[in-house]
């Protein structure tokens, strides 16, 4: 339990409650199942690693990968606006799994199963965050950011909008607002931060492949979103500190690593249906899943 | 071919735990991969006689089909949304296959019950004894599935069910009961398609995935609810997986799968034989 | 005002409706009436764009807005009210109402740096309406805590306020009880002396016929007979679709 150890922790934690914070912008305040999430995540990975690997600078890096993961959230909501609950839910599943095949396969570009190692850290304004306390300040500081914009879209006439959408979306086509913008602002804005989200992870572990950015990984964030509650930021935040402990108090049971895996998805698993069956509203939610 | 007829079967026990639930049961890959798990166990491991260890592993099959509808009782007693249902249905998933992962670890295990044989020459293909045994059972099942789906008692309940529950429930048919029911032959069927997959091919905890995305996508292709569409578009699949091989390079085809898939769900979700739904907003 | 010429709609081998045509003037009530199933709600979801006509045409002041969208339909100047309340459940009553008032800016920039502060008028606007309906202390209340009638009252305060040259109810008073339902006849009564048009769907026949000044009789997807409140009472056709059903 070193404090290195707790370094890294933290600053996982930050990039994983920022995945959580933006995936309840979708399904939390809009209402929409989205289990593409992960997919942005990979692409804003992939992307930042990719352009600061063939020399471009982190800043200009972060952006596109923030760019290509709305763009991609774009598409998710362009494609999946006629259907609702769970095909749209299934839809943006299938939509993972595809990126996650693609990222295997093109091995020109991404590596395949390879993935790609020595990822440089940031270099902001001239100042490399590669120490483990840089890199924590760096992540709180853009958690941060996340969440307050989060929360000023949320407490504004468009998060109202967006809260109608999910609570009654004809009803408010009949009012004169175009829903399909309303969503596609959603997945786009999600996808944007889930991006920002994917490259600092990129530059943080400085190796990823995609064993990373399976729906294995997305369940502990659905699971997060879920049991915080739906709509609700605070209860996000909450629930990932408590869920992070648990996972990692698994490490005092002194397992072999080849059952704490299956073991942590196996409890991520259980406190999802129990969630479910339970207290559909998780801690502090507005809704449930519609 | 061959591949077309385990698909078929995986897509027809698929459809109909979707026909009678009304909710896409994604844990079915899972369910399917833990039973075929089980036969390694009975077979390999324990040693026991091929057919006792097929019956036993049957038996587990309708014994998983039963636990699993008893969990989706608890979600459907709650009055859970089809979007919670499938929710639920990850997390099964998940639990399931990390299960697979506790019990049996990562690598691949065989079931060696045939020893590759030599194979026979047919329209410039060859096939082998096992993979035509394969063939035929697939289809002797289907059609045993449809037929009993059609004329049997307990399959015109299954659709009444799927129909109206409500009214089914007055003529006093328990609706749960059969909810049961379609599980235990979902996971039954679901069961044969894998041991069929894994006396030719070797177990891996993710074989689950592969055959019940593309048993899934070939279910909504040819029309969630109906097991001619699970045959059409499973043939269909396994058709462009075939052909597929000569033009794009292997690791390809699962993305093919999933691009099919989204792109059916998306633009097209009631399939080729489905029904569009007629109720407005 | 609103033209309806030919209107069809066929639900697979179920004909909903068949051909259906009729006008209706500025400044006037219509009411809606039939036996149930006769094809009211199909006639106001494809006016509102909720569903697609196979065939026939919807004229708006001369323009075709037969294949609009919902919302194109709504910024078209028609508003309306459905037979479920449909409020936005997890937010307020002023909220649900706010939604409605049509200078709910969404720009994403605007919303991030921008005021956002509720304006004087839009308060008062929904204040007035909330008073009218006897209910200004619940503007605050979550949609959700509301009782049923409560929850239509906010319904309809929410068409009236969606601005609009055509008011379209579906059903305002079913389901509530007599005080709510006087509060309610009070309002469109209102609506009424200030010259509103609105197209409304009613099975309280008395009280159709005593606010209406045209009415148009469906029954099984066609339109039998329009006329004034008079002529549709001894109108034999009419009366034979009802079977016994008292037009008082």
């Amino acid at each position: 339990m070193t404090f290195a150890y707790l370094l890294h922790l933290a600053t996982m934690l930050g990039i994983n409650m920022i995945l959580a914070l933006s995936l309840q912008l979708t399904m939390g305040i809009t209402g929409l199942v989205n289990l593409g999430h992960i997919a942005f995540f990979a692409i804003g990975s992939y992307t930042s690693a990719l352009l600061t690997l063939h020399g471009m600078p982190f800043t200009g890096a972060m952006f596109v990968s923030a760019l290509l993961a709305g763009l991609a959230g774009l598409l998710l909501g362009v494609f999946t606006q006629r259907i609702k609950a769970d095909y749209l839910a299934l839809a943006t599943l299938a939509f993972s799994y595809l990126v996650h095949a693609l990222l295997l396969n093109t091995h020109s570009f991404t590596n395949g199963p390879l993935g790609l190692a020595n990822i440089t850290k940031p270099i902001i304004f001239g100042f490399q965050v590669g120490a483990n306390w840089a890199f924590l300040i760096f992540t709180t500081v853009i958690a941060v950011s996340v969440y307050l914009i989060l929360m000023r879209l949320i407490d504004s006439p468009l998060g109202m909008a967006l809260q109608a959408t999910r609570d009654n979306e004809l009803a408010l086509r009949v009012l004169g607002k175009s829903t399909l913008k309303l969503k596609i602002l959603a997945f786009v804005c999600s996808g944007c931060l889930a991006g920002v989200a994917g490259s600092l992870y990129a530059h943080f572990v400085t190796f990823i492949d995609p064993a990373s950015f399976t729906i294995m990984q997305l369940i502990p964030i659905v699971c997060l979103v879920v049991l915080g509650g739906l709509g609700s930021l605070n209860g996000t935040i909450v629930a990932t500190f408590v869920l992070i402990l648990i996972s990692e108090s698994l490490r005092f049971l002194s397992l072999p690593s080849s059952l704490t895996g299956p073991l942590t998805q196996m409890i991520y698993a259980s406190l999802l249906f129990l969630v479910l069956i339970k207290k559909p509203q998780g801690f502090f939610g507005k809704v449930s899943l519609k | 071919m061959v591949a077309g007829a385990i698909y078929a079967l995986v897509a027809a026990s698929f459809s109909i735990i979707y026909a009678t639930n009304k909710f896409l049961h994604v844990a079915h890959g899972a369910v399917l991969a833990l039973n075929t798990y089980f036969l390694y166990f009975f077979f390999t491991v324990l040693g026991l006689n091929f057919v006792l260890s097929v019956l036993l592993t049957m038996l587990a099959a309708a014994l998983v089909g039963f636990t699993i509808s008893k969990f989706y009782k608890q979600l459907r007693d709650k009055q859970a949304s089809s979007a919670t249902l499938l929710l639920g249905s990850i997390a099964l998933m998940i639990f399931i296959d990390s299960l697979i992962l506790l019990l049996f670890e990562g690598n691949t295990k065989t079931i060696g019950l045939l020893k590759v044989a030599q194979g026979i020459e047919l329209f410039q293909a060859i096939i082998t004894p096992l993979q035509i045994s394969i063939i035929v059972l697939s289809l002797f099942v289907l059609l045993v599935l449809s037929l009993f789906i059609k004329k049997s008692r307990l399959g015109t309940t299954l659709r009444a069910v799927a129909d109206t529950p409500e009214q089914a429930e007055i003529l006093g048919i328990s609706a749960n009961q059969v909810y049961t029911a379609s599980f235990i032959i979902g996971s039954i069927v679901a069961t044969l398609a894998g041991i069929l997959y894994g006396l030719e091919h070797n177990l891996a905890p993710t074989m689950g995935i592969k055959l019940v995305f593309t048993g899934f996508a070939a279910a909504v292709v040819g029309g969630i609810g109906s097991i001619q569409g699970a045959v059409l578009g499973a043939s269909l699949f396994s058709l462009v997986e075939n052909f597929g091989i000569w033009y794009i390079p292997s690791g390809y085809k699962d993305a093919l799968v999933f691009i099919v898939l989204f792109l059916f769900l998306t633009l097209r979700p009631h399939g080729i034989f489905g029904f569009k739904n007629k109720i407005p907003l | 005002m609103l033209k309806i010429k030919n209107l069809s709609k066929h639900f697979g081998g179920l004909r909903a409706i068949k051909s259906c045509s009729f006008d209706l003037k500025p400044n006037s009530i219509t009411a809606l009436i039939g036996p149930n199933g006769s094809g009211k709600s199909t006639i106001f979801n494809l006016i509102s764009g909720a569903l697609q006509a196979d065939a026939g045409q919807i004229l708006l002041d001369s323009q075709n807005i037969t294949r609009f969208s919902p919302e194109d339909i709504s910024n078209a100047g028609i508003s309306r009210l459905f037979q479920e309340s449909k409020l936005f459940t997890s937010l307020t009553v002023q909220e649900n109402l706010l939604l409605a008032l049509d200078n709910q800016d969404t720009k994403f920039w605007k919303n991030l740096f921008g005021k956002n502060q509720v304006t004087l008028d839009q308060t008062n606007r929904i204040n007035y309406i909330l008073k009218l309906l006897e209910m200004p202390e619940k503007a605050h209340q979550k949609a959700s805590n509301l009782s049923y009638g409560q929850q239509r009252l906010v319904a309809i305060a929410r068409a009236v306020l969606n601005p609009h040259q055509l008011l379209m109810l579906d059903e305002p008073l079913s389901g509530v009880n007599l005080q709510l339902r006087n509060q309610i006849s009070k309002l469109l009564l209102k609506l009424k002396k200030q010259s509103a048009t609105i197209l409304l769907i009613e099975h309280d026949m008395s009280f159709a016929l005593r606010l209406a000044d045209q009415i148009i009789v469906l029954d099984a997807g066609e339109v039998i007979a329009i006329g004034s409140p008079k002529q549709i009472q001894s109108d034999p056709r009419v009366i034979k679709a009802y079977l016994g059903n008292e037009l008082c």
